[in-house]
């Protein structure tokens, strides 16, 4: 996997200024927690945390990192990556194998790299200190688990040291019960009355006498962003004793007051820059000239172009904390930027606020931070600006597969804004279609078209528009039922023509499309003709069109029931997605490789796919979540873990819920009843198709097919009534899937056909329908869609078997069986009325090199002589043998000898 | 605020009484069964006021819809 781009700025220790109080009592405390598998230093803000632990960081003799959190890193392989960077700056060397496991193109599940890094981290010798700084920004569940990992295996040379606002969800109770906890809180941080004499000598020179030193301790309560403005309003003061006096109030009236203070001994020029620039969550100068000066020319002097704003602000020990090395980055201390930004509102109209934001908005845009820019725009005097924001970039982040921050962008704008935009209208019919609710989608796309139709020809670029509203009519014959190719094939012709190159998300789904209609269709020359002449247009490569083009052959193949070029594309897809840092892309190549291999019942490798692709759902069109979650519940039920499995679909419903989307959690329900099948609840999944309206059909180029499911529990419920719904649902299903050229659902209608049809008693009709099941399964090697027909099916195939004996896929798909605990010599004996003609034929499971050895074992032969006999080598024949006696269920040459005179099968 | 406090926190919902190590050590009880919604009533000590963010934090976290926070005066009998 790629790693994430490692930002710098998030390693950053913040410096202290040179009247910094150093504070034995707290530091000596730090000290004593290098034994402890925490020190937690919790407080709210402006109780001087980072600036305490900067300080003890600089006096402590081991090495220590750095790492600053915040929301980006709510993501448990993320936030590995950044603790193992910070742990790697320290130690070079260390933790090569989660490393290595990061860098694996066979992608591993999150909870194995963390395993491994704490493995690792216990292995480092040196004593280290590693710092969270704002823990309080972490939110996700995992991370939070992962560090309770960390806690619970507590390295030995590791001194962890968590600061945040708020306390985190550790065990902190019983940490500190047991002498493991190391906690610096608020009470904690606050100054004594000495420390604050020392701070106020040491950064203005100031001695006070006794009452006002009484005062002044009894208002700031100890609290240091407090004392600091304090300190800079008493600065050159002559009346301290006066000031402090007219300084009562509310802490509230105390905060302001004392911000007035301080910038009324600011030159008008910081003055005014510190109130413009507090809009910002970050700075620089280029970004400050643009606020404050932003008619002047690019040549005017250091005055405006901010350099010497920055200057000040940094000398001026004014609460601002530097993001980067090369200090051009700055943010204001969070407490300080919210009194600058309420006496911005006091003194500052509105309008004028409105102009600050514009301008802010302008520069963000201007260097690529589209977020940031419409965070601006929504503040600023003009809102069809941040609609315009969005329309213009919009292309842009869907060619990156930023869905989720398209969405974040779209769902903060008003209806208004974007009812009266063409452009922002059909983005929103995409956003819609990415949440999988189709019916919306096909609304907004005739409010597209009537609103171009009623707007004046030439006033818009509308040519783009129609290819975009086309590529989605496509999507839509393709979907809704009753599925229309023709229709579906014109419209996506239509969208090749109208979506230039540079769009390659649109252009994209036009080229899906196009192709899924050929296929639709029954032309796969076309379809397949289609994608591999655009893979040989050089401009389709190594962008999102490049990834369009490989999600379509694996639908293709996926459709052809073509496992194995499903599983390579999958494969090439992930690489190109995780290098183009492409989330959809790279979530669909986990999808497709987790799902061949769960079709060939490898379970192992499917759930390492699946379950690093279902973690990354928001990123994501919500139908590949929903299939992902179905194949990664099966693959769970088959490793006996149905508690799991249970637990996965549930929280698709979850989603369906939470979202309002009706179609999704329709498909979840259906789910569930499919599971609750597998897991021999039949009364529970026979409800379900009660309410269950399986038609009309629809076209599946995923996973899962509710109707399949319907068919399933009929043929388990197995009474007259339900075989006979059973047989009347699949001739249906076969007539619509043989119609629209679906292989996949095919096999598995044939193949439930075939078993249906035997228990019918039309063994011939059975034994045709398994052939041409077997005949579509046989390429694509599907073993998992037989085994989860049973014994019944193991049957058939026994019976088969003896018809067509040298079919190594048929032997595969026994031996499978085997593997599942399935004994054939045992079941082959049972008579079922329908194959007692071919008993006798079926009945031997050896093959006829077995039976060979078998003969020879009857006149006492030995392995050697066996295998000189046969020509075969000694290993190869103690291979056979092995088999022989897992045929037979024996455990020596002897009783297999008997077991196969008993049974008749010798000559 | 003096603080340590005691605080009585109700949340909508069901929570396992084995979170109460990563929630302060506050005792953890669900009222509620057949039919009726249950809820989760949270009490104990709490050190200052991060620890008692980090308690609410949590349970918005785990997406426990708060009822109410309640600050319980210290009992004019006990001792502590």
């Amino acid at each position: 996997m790629v790693l994430e781009t490692i930002l710098k700025t998030k390693f950053f220790k913040p410096n202290l200024s040179d009247d910094f109080v150093h504070r034995s009592r707290l530091t000596d405390k730090l000290d004593s927690g290098d034994k402890c598998p925490l020190s937690l230093v919790s407080a709210a803000a402006g109780y001087g945390k980072s600036l305490l632990v900067s300080n003890w960081l600089d006096s402590c003799n081991r090495p220590s990192a750095w790492l600053s959190l915040d929301e980006d890193l709510n993501d448990l392989r993320i936030f590995v990556q950044y603790f193992l960077y910070a742990v790697r700056e320290l130690f070079p060397d260390a933790c090569p194998g989660t490393l290595n496991l990061l860098s694996l193109p066979d992608p591993q599940s999150a909870k194995i790299f963390s395993a491994e890094l704490i493995s690792e981290i216990s292995e480092i010798t040196t004593p280290f200190v590693l710092v969270l700084d704002d823990y309080g920004f972490i939110h996700d569940p995992d991370i939070h688990e992962f560090m309770n990992q960390v806690l619970k295996y507590r390295p030995s040379a590791l001194q962890l040291v968590v600061m945040t606002r708020r306390d985190p969800p550790f065990p902190l109770h019983a940490l500190r019960a047991q002498g493991d906890l190391v906690e610096i809180r608020q009470k904690d941080l606050q100054f004594t009355m000495v420390e604050m004499i020392d701070f106020l000598q040491k950064s203005i020179g100031l001695t006070l006498g006794e009452h006002a030193q009484a005062d002044l301790y009894n208002t700031v309560e100890g609290w240091a962003a407090g004392l600091r403005l304090m300190a800079l309003s008493l600065q050159n003061r002559n009346d301290v004793g006066d000031f402090l006096r007219e300084m009562k109030g509310d802490t509230r009236h105390i905060q302001d007051y004392l911000m007035a203070e301080v910038l009324s001994r600011q030159l008008p020029t910081m003055r005014e820059g510190l109130l413009k620039t507090s809009i910002l969550s970050r700075l620089c100068a280029p970004l400050y000239k643009a606020l404050c000066h932003p008619s002047r020319e690019d040549e005017c002097g250091s005055e405006c172009n901010g350099r010497t704003f920055i200057h000040n602000l940094e000398k001026s020990n004014l609460f601002c904390i530097v993001l980067d090395e090369h200090h051009e980055w700055f943010r204001y201390h969070h407490l300080f930027q919210q009194l600058l930004e309420r006496m911005l509102e006091s003194r500052y109209s509105t309008a004028e606020i409105s102009i600050l934001h514009d301008n802010a908005c302008k520069w963000f845009e201007a260097n690529g931070m589209i977020e940031e820019a419409f965070h601006h725009a929504m503040s600023g005097s003009d809102l069809d600006v941040a609609g315009k924001l969005v329309a213009r970039h919009r292309h842009e982040l869907m060619n990156k597969e930023q869905w989720h921050r398209l969405g974040r962008l779209m769902d903060k704008l008003p209806r208004t804004i974007i009812e009266n935009n063409p452009e922002l209208l059909i983005q929103d019919a995409w956003v819609l279609w990415n949440r999988m609710k189709i019916q919306e989608m096909i609304n907004v796309l005739d409010q597209v078209e009537a609103l171009l139709a009623a707007t004046p020809e030439g006033s818009l670029p509308t040519g783009d528009i129609r290819g975009e509203i086309d590529a989605m009519r496509s999507l839509q014959y393709y979907l809704v039922p009753p599925c229309d190719g023709a229709r579906a094939l014109a419209h996506a012709q239509q969208a090749m023509q109208n979506n230039p190159p540079h769009q390659s998300s649109t252009r994209g789904m036009a080229v899906i499309m196009l192709a899924m209609s050929y296929q639709l269709t029954g032309n796969l020359t076309d379809a397949f003709g289609t994608i591999f002449e655009e893979l040989e247009e050089k401009q389709a490569h190594q962008n999102t069109y490049h990834t369009r083009l490989l999600i379509t052959l694996c639908f293709l193949y996926w459709v052809e029931g073509d496992l194995g070029n499903m599983k390579q594309t999958g494969q090439k897809l992930l690489k190109l997605g995780e290098g183009l840092h492409l989330a959809e892309s790279s979530y669909l190549g986990q999808y497709f490789y987790g799902l061949s291999h769960y079709c060939r019942n490898e379970q192992g490798k499917a759930e390492k796919s699946l379950t690093e692709a279902v973690r990354t759902r928001d990123k994501v069109n919500i139908f590949n979540y929903a299939h992902s979650s179905f194949v990664l519940a099966l693959v769970k039920q088959e490793q006996g873990e149905p508690g799991k499995a249970c637990e996965i679909a549930k929280s698709v419903v979850h989603y369906g819920l939470d979202t309002g989307n009706a179609p999704l959690l329709q498909l979840a329900h259906a789910f569930q009843a499919e599971l609750a099948l597998r897991q021999g609840r039949i009364a529970e999944a026979v409800q379900w198709t009660k309410n269950y309206q399986p038609e009309p059909f629809a076209t599946a180029h995923r996973f899962y097919v509710p109707q399949l499911t319907m068919a399933r529990i009929f043929l388990a419920q197995d009474t007259g009534a339900s075989r006979q719904q059973a047989a009347d649902l699949l001739s249906r299903l076969h007539d619509f899937y043989e119609s629209i050229h679906n292989s996949y659902c095919l096999i598995n209608i044939l193949a439930m056909q075939a078993v249906l049809y035997n228990s019918l008693g039309d063994g011939a009709l059975s034994n045709k329908k398994l052939v041409q099941a077997i005949s579509l399964a046989e390429a694509g090697e599907f073993t998992r869609l037989f085994l989860d027909l049973g014994s019944d099916m193991a049957k058939l195939l026994l019976r088969q078997e003896s018809r067509d004996p040298a079919s190594d896929y048929i032997q595969t798909l026994l031996h499978a069986f085997e593997q599942e605990g399935f004994d054939r010599s045992i079941e082959s004996t049972s008579t079922h009325p329908a194959d007692s003609t071919i008993k006798a034929a079926t009945s031997n499971p050896l093959t006829p090199r077995e039976q060979e050895i078998i003969e020879l074992l009857v006149i006492r032969l030995s392995n050697q002589e066996i295998a000189d006999r046969l020509f075969i080598s000694l290993e190869t024949a103690k291979r056979h043998l092995a088999n022989i006696y897992r045929k037979l269920q024996v455990k020596n040459r002897r009783q297999a000898v008997d077991r196969a005179a008993s049974q008749g099968f010798l000559s | 605020m003096e603080l340590p406090a005691t605080y009585r926190i109700e949340v909508l919902g069901r929570l396992d009484s084995s979170w109460s190590e990563r929630l302060a050590g506050m005792e953890i009880t669900t009222t509620g069964g057949s039919g009726i919604v249950p809820r989760t009533i949270l009490q104990g000590q709490v050190i200052d006021q991060s620890a008692l963010a980090g308690v609410l934090n949590t349970l918005c976290d785990l997406g426990l819809p708060l009822i109410s926070a309640v600050y319980l005066p210290r009992d004019n009998n006990s001792n502590d």
